[in-house]
């Protein structure tokens, strides 16, 4: 029951993509709202399907890479829907929805029997550390393809402040989820293992996230920094994360390695 | 102040060396990940970016916080930066941090750090430790057909069938031994519960014939692996750990004060100390390994957590301000 759920996100996220891509090209509204309204149904059934396995678990959804990005392309199309209420920007759904599908595809080699918990994750700080890093990270992913459709489009374009405003907002959003998700990791790193920082890889980029957004915000606000070379930054930190959720369970593991 | 102190005071509180050594904090940070062995994060040139940027929070606070009072958001994250460093300098310089050897039935009232022997002022008794397994342990097959491996990791449940693809052979999982032995008999018994010798009895047929019967050894992979002319099964075996813990009796002046089962997220604070469950042996189940643990500026870094959370909070959602 749970691998239907899965299929008919891909599908709807698929269909709200293609359904993106042909906005794009044509400028037909219509096309717009199908492919929202496509993406919003995906996403119900991304929603059902992690309840589900929850509840066919015994425990929260978020143990292993599989579940974990899963969860990833959950907040990603969860932050870009609570943010086209406000902003509107349906271009950028073309590039969430790609990411979207890009996570579940990776999902989808990996294996997805649910598997008994191990012991160091036996805590109620499982969830609200994965859910905050999560929210982070899934709005930082919105943020990027913001940065990467302002550097597409011209300069003159009329939607280019917009890109770039909307980019920093969702950075604005994400910081403090991306300093929450830390402090949780240190503070369950504490209580579970004694120590609250080990400079292991995954603690380590992490931080690195932490700092590269804190130097995006610096550097616009105190120095003025907007436009391409904030987009730049963005990218970056994006590359930084993906880095740490991805890369260093795949190339540098660890004590933090849940495969 | 003459200006000479002044351009030097306006350098080290500036944006622009807070920016410098944080791009240099970053770099160092992500070489540090790839180069384990460098300990980079203990170098002297690390520790020198730290206290720098330290000095720079601290300087850069002191002579904003008149401009920066209507921006309470700002200030408490700045200030919140200065208590983490000082949580974590504490801890540094008068934290202790060591493990202890414990066997069951023994007390032990002194624990290893590197070269040191700390004295504790109260004994630790172990009464028991406890390993506990999951009911459903994992078992996996690499298939080779012909030479090649088709399936790898390949999961198989005990009374559950599989065929395999590419060919008519067929198999069956039937038993599962943790502790195999053959006795004078040759039955095939287990020893122990303990996952010593795992054992894998597989019944493979070809066309829906049986063919044979045989065990399969993760700790011997190259011994019987052949099931058939050109089909040869690989057995690993991972155990599921569901729990492991020490129960443990505090004991001072020759009575017990504390009794507490210790375990991963949860461990035991006395006398100034929190107790962790660190490492155990499969071999040797009445054997432990704690991790202890003194951390005098832990308050003092969670108040900074605190703060700097607050503190960003307040400067993104300004709106909660009100609540």
């Amino acid at each position: 029951m749970n691998v239907n759920f899965f299929n008919l996100t891909f599908l709807a996220y698929i269909l709200a993509f293609v359904s993106y891509l042909i906005y794009a090209v044509f400028k037909k509204e219509i096309l717009a709202w199908l492919a929202i309204i496509i993406l919003g149904l995906g996403f119900i059934a991304q929603t059902v399907s992690v309840f589900l396995r929850w509840h066919l678990a015994g425990h929260p959804p978020f143990s292993n890479l599989y579940e974990s990005l899963i969860f990833f392309s959950w907040a990603m199309v969860a932050v870009y829907v609570i943010f086209n209420f406000v902003y509107k920007l349906k271009l950028i759904g073309a590039l969430v929805s790609l990411l979207a599908l890009l996570a579940l595809g990776y999902a989808s080699v990996l294996d997805n029997t649910i598997q008994p918990l191990l012991p160091a994750l036996k805590s109620n700080w499982l969830t609200i550390h994965v859910v905050t890093y999560s929210l982070g990270y899934g709005a930082v992913a919105v943020s990027f393809a913001a940065s990467l459709l302002y550097l597409i489009v011209s300069k003159n374009h009329a939607l280019s402040s917009s890109l770039d405003k909307i980019s920093y907002r969702l950075i604005a959003f994400a910081f403090p989820f991306l300093t929450l998700g830390l402090t949780t990791g240190a503070v369950w790193a504490k209580v579970a293992w004694g120590n609250y920082w080990g400079w292991d890889p995954k603690e380590t980029w992490s931080l690195i996230n932490w700092l590269v957004y804190a130097l995006y915000l610096h550097l616009r606000f105190i120095k003025g920094w907007q436009g391409k070379r904030a987009a730049y930054l963005s990218i970056i930190g994006f590359l930084t994360v993906l880095f740490t959720f991805i890369g260093v369970t795949l190339f540098l593991p660890g004590l933090h390695s849940y495969k | 102040m003459n200006k000479s102190q002044n351009k030097i005071i306006g350098f080290l509180s500036s944006v622009k060396l807070a920016i410098a050594i944080v791009t240099l904090l970053v770099i160092t940070c992500g070489l540090g990940t790839f180069f384990p062995k460098a300990d980079i994060y203990h170098s002297g040139w690390f520790i020198f970016l730290l206290f720098l940027l330290g000095l720079n929070l601290f300087i850069c606070t002191l002579t904003r916080i008149k401009s920066w009072r209507l921006k309470m958001g700002v200030v408490v994250t700045h200030v919140s930066l200065l208590v983490i460093l000082s949580g974590t300098i504490i801890t540094v310089i008068f934290g202790e941090q060591g493990f202890m050897p414990l066997y069951e039935g023994k007390a032990q009232d002194v624990f290893y750090s590197g070269n040191k022997e700390i004295k504790l002022g109260f004994k630790v008794y172990l009464e028991d430790f406890i390993l506990e397994h999951y009911a459903f342990d994992d078992h996996r097959l690499d298939i080779f057909l012909n030479g090649r491996a088709i399936r790898k990791n390949f999961k198989v449940e005990i009374g559950k069938d599989y065929s395999v693809s590419g060919s008519d052979y067929s198999f069956e999982v039937l038993r599962f031994l943790p502790d195999f032995y053959l006795d004078s008999h040759k039955n095939a018994l287990t020893r122990s519960e303990l996952a010593n010798n795992p054992a894998l009895l597989v019944h493979v047929k070809k066309a829906d014939e049986t063919i044979r019967q045989r065990w399969l050894f993760a700790n011997f992979p190259s011994f019987y692996d052949t099931v058939d002319a050109d089909l040869r099964f690989v057995y690993s075996f991972l155990p599921r750990i569901k729990a492991f813990k020490s129960k443990l009796k505090i004991i001072e002046q020759d009575k017990i004060v504390l009794a507490k089962t210790i375990e991963v997220n949860h461990p035991l604070n006395f006398g100034g100390y929190t107790l962790f469950q660190s490492g155990y042996n499969p071999k040797y189940l009445d054997y432990t390994e704690l991790k202890i643990v003194k951390d005098p500026g832990i308050t003092l870094l969670y108040a900074g957590l605190i703060l700097l959370n607050i503190g960003v909070i307040f400067i993104f959602y300004p709106k909660l301000k009100k609540l």
